[in-house]
């Protein structure tokens, strides 16, 4: 009666599983690398990875896939291992199937700027919108009106009426259809894209990732997850009055949390600090509503703490790492644990929490000494010439 | 969150370098380890007798989950005592003040700090292996399996009341049944401390006017009532922390102690001042379910205290002295004042550990089944070597029947002791299964020739629902064979060499018994490679009848153990299975391997010739049918193989020789040769120890041509009778034709 949660060392972007205590598999992002399947890189060659999974589980699929935004550190290789409905070229040769494909309403849209038009992300564009067309094996979190606009008229030409996709879009502030706490222990509660309620009228975030409130029910105890996307902190901060505003204040405790964009400061502020990335007002209330003994991970590279690191302008940053654990303790939390860093920095190994009737822990002792050492690749021996 | 301070120890300066070289690996260790944080040091003071150095360090361990039942959190203090000798642990206390008291401690006096017992294994074999890198992690895991639920040695229980100790005290497997029989009492029957301090106590349950004369411990039983499954409790140092301890679960147990103290005192008294026996309290209680009150199990506990049974009942106002003597004092309540005499009364908690009662040791021995009502016959070096391994896994109740004793030589290979020597086997096998049983189940001794069939030994027969013989002779096997209304019987033998263990099995409707299997177990000896030395150094030759049963050369017991112990298995695989059964493992001992063959055991069909059973079993005749139709247009033939038993009044018919090359055959006519013959004959005779040899002719008639012997047949039929009847024997024809066999018996009758 344990679910559990993996992440992968996939460098300074995001994959991660959720796997039910009734075996159902929830995929969040995909980013395989070709350096992982160097077995001397420490990046996991996840395609390999969870094949070998899939195939022990005897299943061909995964129950979903949601790919938070379109960015290619969340996408990387998904169009080689995924089966896609929409070109026969995509589908057998051992491909994956994706029972159902959750995506944000902005990957079906061609306004993304042009630093999100990758070659993957055009495909995943045409399969997500023919999954919509066809009615059939996705959710579309939010639906903003350029979507409307143009399913409406797809919908015209099939003969069809305007509302014949509404039961595939959810929006933020609701639970996702298809898992309930009663039938599989679990509920996604969707926070983001959402509706910004402004002066001006209702502003939809489209640039948005998709963040969830995951809760799990173990042995009738509670535990919540929370798992965003790449956000900033502004979106954050929308979050947090939204939930608040709605009476949804529990949908932000966390008893583990996926912090956003591999740990960069602008997740926190606008400023990144010397030392430490102060963060902003309700940021800090959403740090402060981790329970005692909860975990945050970082998806991302190892976060040394040195000279050349407090100067680094890409993710990870120290400071918003420094930051995280000030807030974590004051919360009574236990770690916060970096992808690439576990169990070392050589080979890290997927990071793996358990979640019980008990609560949330790690899962597994990690092999240490002999039985790690016999199981991982040594260095070259032999004579050099 | 407090803890507790070691303050009887020095605190160590910053620059400290440690002393001893484990406490500066440990520390080593400590400083590598990301889960490790060392607080501070503390060592010896100057003035301590044994050298000693301690690490207070804080550990985490991830795998712990936050809201485990255990009460262990992610974060602990712990205290890391390194002694000076190095055969000795390096003691780990867990030093905060509200740590809980689980499973896996060692037992640490009440103000002290409880200690975590890491290792199962004796020291000698934890220092082999040990490192302070990985005995770091084994306190993790120890933290970490606790915190899971998921530490549990096989050979405890999982929730104790109170926590280990030296002290042991054995119960008789029929503890409880016994001491609700009236007039019985509990005593203290041995008493001695082991060379490890522990104090060993037997029990047994007597009746009270058979009470053993000298005992070193008086017993006080009380039966309390249930308690709801929960935590473990510290141990009891003292009479008053043992009663608070049991006030808190909901019993009062010093009442009970009080009404047993009166139970036990005689109206006469009994003299102060006598020999100084000590008191055990021995403590029974039903543990339930917290949520449907269902009884768990009956948990017992013992404590040993160290004053008389008569200070004792002085002490808590249930005796009072007059005249030299203790009386009952009957004030209906004990003494509860809070500076009681009694409260500061020493104790040692005991272990209690139950003698096997049968279905125990059938669990402990992954014996499914509670076995048969069966009979064993023969108690000699297989019959006592199966019984000893069925006295220990509880396999079956047994009556036994041998009318041998012991005598010296039979040590060699033999259960017996040389106290045994010229005693009954079945006495000696019917004690050496009690000694080990200790009542829980006994064999019926039956001193009896098992194949002369007395009323006893029939009796005794019908009653079983198995029959094992392991008599070693063929002449039991032959002559249970023949009873009715008995269990199904087994037969079980080593050959002579000692290198094979046979064994024949009726089904269990009894369709084809013992008898005839035996038939069938030759004719596979001598048509199968494993037969060609399966009965070498057989005394055949010398000896007539059951030679090939007797051991025969010089050997080793372990030889009949490894056979008795495959046999013993097989028998209960058998046991649940409905088929007849003859197999033979062959051992080599060169090299311990085993191999196994089996031979299909086939019904029998059996005539009667005058009083004269004969019997011939499928498989024959359908050798028989085939090679009458290899040879079809022409007839064929050869020779018969059989035995007679002529106490058992039979003929089996064991197998059919195919024509020799020198016969002449045509579609009317078969005259068997010669060539051959005689060689196979000698080679038959050898290859089963004598018992197999010719009894007679075979042949077949051609299609359309029925059984019936014609006008040739008789006339040869008459010629083998003449020539039988030198050796005192019928002669045997045998017929086969197309569906049908027919056998003819020729006599000669008073040729003088």
């Amino acid at each position: 009666m344990s679910h559990r949660i993996s992440f992968y060392p996939v460098g300074c972007g995001d994959s991660s599983q959720i796997v039910l205590s009734n075996n159902r598999r929830i995929l969040m992002d995909y980013r395989h690398q070709k350096a992982g399947e160097d077995p001397e890189s420490p990046i996991i060659d996840l395609k390999s990875r969870l094949k070998k999974e899939l195939k022990d589980a005897g299943r061909d699929y995964f129950d979903v896939v949601a790919f938070t935004h379109a960015d290619d550190d969340h996408i990387c290789g998904s169009t080689d291992f995924f089966e896609l409905q929409h070109a026969e070229k995509y589908q057998g040769d051992g491909r994956i199937k994706i029972k159902e494909l959750w995506v944000p309403a902005a990957m079906l849209l061609e306004q993304a700027d042009n630093g999100h038009q990758s070659a993957e992300f055009v495909i995943l564009r045409q399969e997500a919108r023919h999954r919509l067309l066809e009615g059939k094996d996705i959710l579309v979190f939010s639906k903003p009106k350029d979507l409307k606009d143009w399913l409406e008229n797809k919908l015209k030409e099939k003969g069809l009426p305007a509302d014949a996709r509404d039961h595939l879009f959810v929006d933020a502030g609701t639970l996702v259809p298809g898992f309930t706490l009663t039938d599989d222990n679990v509920e996604f509660f969707c926070h983001s894209p959402f509706i910004k309620h402004c002066q001006d009228g209702d502003i939809v975030r489209n640039d948005a990732s998709l963040v969830f409130n995951v809760r799990f029910d173990a042995g009738g105890k509670k535990y919540d997850y929370l798992a965003i996307g790449d956000s900033t902190w502004d979106v954050l901060e929308d979050i947090v009055t939204t939930t608040k505003y709605h009476k949804n204040n529990d949908r932000l405790a966390w008893n583990l949390f996926n912090i956003p964009h591999h740990c960069s400061y602008k997740a926190l502020s606008d400023e990144k600090g010397k030392y430490e990335t102060e963060p902003k007002s309700l940021v800090k209330e959403l740090l402060l509503m981790g329970k005692k003994d909860a975990y945050i991970v970082s998806s991302s590279h190892p976060i040394p703490d040195n000279t050349d690191a407090h100067d680094q302008t890409l993710p990870p940053h120290i400071q918003a790492k420094k930051s995280y654990q000030r807030h974590l303790k004051e919360v009574g939390g236990r770690k916060f644990l970096v992808t690439m860093e576990e169990p070392n920095e050589n080979k890290p190994e997927p990071l793996v929490f358990e979640v019980t009737a008990g609560g949330v822990s790690k899962a597994g002792v990690a092999l240490a000494g002999a039985s790690a050492v016999a199981i991982s690749r040594p260095a070259r021996a032999g004579r050099s010439r | 969150m407090t803890y507790f301070a070691f303050d009887f120890l020095e605190r160590a300066p910053d620059n400290w370098r440690p002393s001893l070289s484990r406490t500066r690996a440990l520390l080593d260790a400590i400083k590598q380890s990301p889960d490790f944080e060392l607080l501070e040091a503390h060592l010896q003071r100057p003035d301590a007798s044994t050298k000693q150095e301690c690490l207070i360090v804080e550990v985490t361990c991830d795998g712990v989950p936050p809201e485990n039942k255990a009460g262990i959190q992610y974060r602990e203090r712990l205290a890391l005592i390194v002694p000076q000798n190095d055969r000795e642990y390096v003691d780990v206390f867990a030093i905060r003040q509200d740590f809980p008291i689980l499973p896996h401690m060692n037992a640490t006096p009440d103000h002290f700090p409880l200690s975590l017992c890491l290792y199962f294994e004796p020291k000698s074999v934890v220092f082999r292996t040990w490192t302070p890198q990985k005995f770091l992690r084994k306190i993790q895991w120890w933290l970490t399996a606790t915190a899971r639920e998921e530490l549990h040695a096989a050979d405890q229980p999982v929730e104790q009341l109170f926590y280990l100790t030296r002290h042991e005290l054995v119960l008789p497997w029929n503890f409880s049944a016994a001491i609700t029989l009236p007039d019985t009492k509990c005593y203290v029957t041995n008493l001695f401390q082991r060379p490890d301090k522990g104090y060993h106590l037997t029990t047994a349950v007597l009746p009270k006017n058979k009470a053993p004369n000298e005992t070193n411990a008086s017993l006080i039983f009380i039966d309390a009532p249930p308690i709801i499954h929960g935590r473990v409790e510290r141990i009891p140092t003292t009479l008053d922390s043992l009663i608070v301890t049991m006030a808190r679960r909901g019993v009062d147990a010093l009442t009970l102690l009080y009404t047993a103290l009166l139970e036990s005192m005689p109206e006469s008294g009994i003299q102060t001042g006598g020999a100084g026996r000590n008191v055990v309290i021995l403590l029974r209680t039903p543990i339930v379910r917290e949520a449907d009150g269902t009884q768990e199990r009956l948990l017992f506990t013992a404590f040993f205290l160290n004053v008389s049974e008569g200070e004792l009942g002085l002490k808590i106002g249930a005796y009072i002295t007059h005249d030299g003597r203790y009386y009952a004092y009957r004030t209906g309540q004990a003494d509860t004042a809070g500076n009681a005499p009694w409260k500061t009364i020493a104790l040692d908690t005991i272990d209690v550990l139950t003698s096997n009662d049968r279905q125990h040791s059938r669990q402990q021995s992954d014996v499914a089944d509670a076995g048969p009502n069966g009979v064993i016959i023969g108690a000699g070096s297989l019959g006592s070597a199966l019984l000893n391994i069925w006295s220990r896994n509880g396999w079956g109740t047994w009556s036994v029947i041998d009318n041998d004793h012991i005598k010296p030589h039979n040590l060699v290979r033999h259960t017996a002791y040389s106290q045994h020597v010229g005693q009954q086997k079945v006495n000696v096998v019917a004690s050496l299964y009690t000694a080990v049983t200790q009542g829980a189940a006994q064999i019926t001794a039956i001193n009896a020739d098992a194949s002369t069939l007395t009323a006893d030994v029939v009796s005794s027969l019908q009653k079983s629902t198995l029959v094992i013989d392991a008599s070693a002779s063929l002449e039991c096997p032959r002559s249970i064979s023949k009873i009715t209304e008995m269990g199904r019987a087994v037969s079980v033998f080593m050959s002579p060499d000692g290198n094979s263990a046979v064994l024949l099995a009726e089904d269990r409707a009894r369709s084809i018994r013992l008898l005839p299997l035996e038939g069938q177990y030759y004719r596979a000896i001598i048509n199968n490679a494993w037969g060609r030395n399966h009965l070498d150094g057989h005394l055949g030759t010398y000896w007539s009848g059951g030679s090939c049963r007797d051991i025969s050369v010089a050997l080793s017991y372990s030889r009949v153990m490894a056979q008795a112990a495959c046999l013993a298995e097989q028998i209960q695989i058998v046991d649940t299975h409905p088929d007849a059964i003859i197999k033979v493992w062959r051992r080599t001992p060169e090299t311990g391997e085993v191999a196994m063959h089996e031979t299909p055991a086939h019904s029998v069909r059996s005539m009667k010739y005058g009083t004269l059973d004969v019997y011939i079993d499928q498989g024959l005749e359908h050798k028989l049918h085939e090679m009458r139709t290899e040879k079809i247009p022409s007839e064929t033939g050869g020779i018969l193989l059989g035995y007679y038993d002529l106490s058992g009044d039979f003929l089996v018919i064991v197998d059919a020789i195919p024509a020799p090359p020198d016969s002449i055959s045509t579609p009317t006519s078969f005259e068997r040769g010669t060539e051959g013959v005689s060689e196979r004959l000698a080679e038959v005779r050898q290859l089963t120890a004598d018992i197999v040899g010719y009894i007679g002719e075979w042949h077949s008639h051609p299609p359309g041509c029925p059984a019936s012997p014609s006008r040739d047949d008789l006339i040869q039929l008459t010629q083998l009778a003449l020539g039988m009847a030198e050796d005192g024997l019928p002669a045997i024809s045998l017929i086969v034709a197309e569906g049908e066999i027919k056998i003819y018996q020729g006599q000669v009758y008073g040729r003088n």
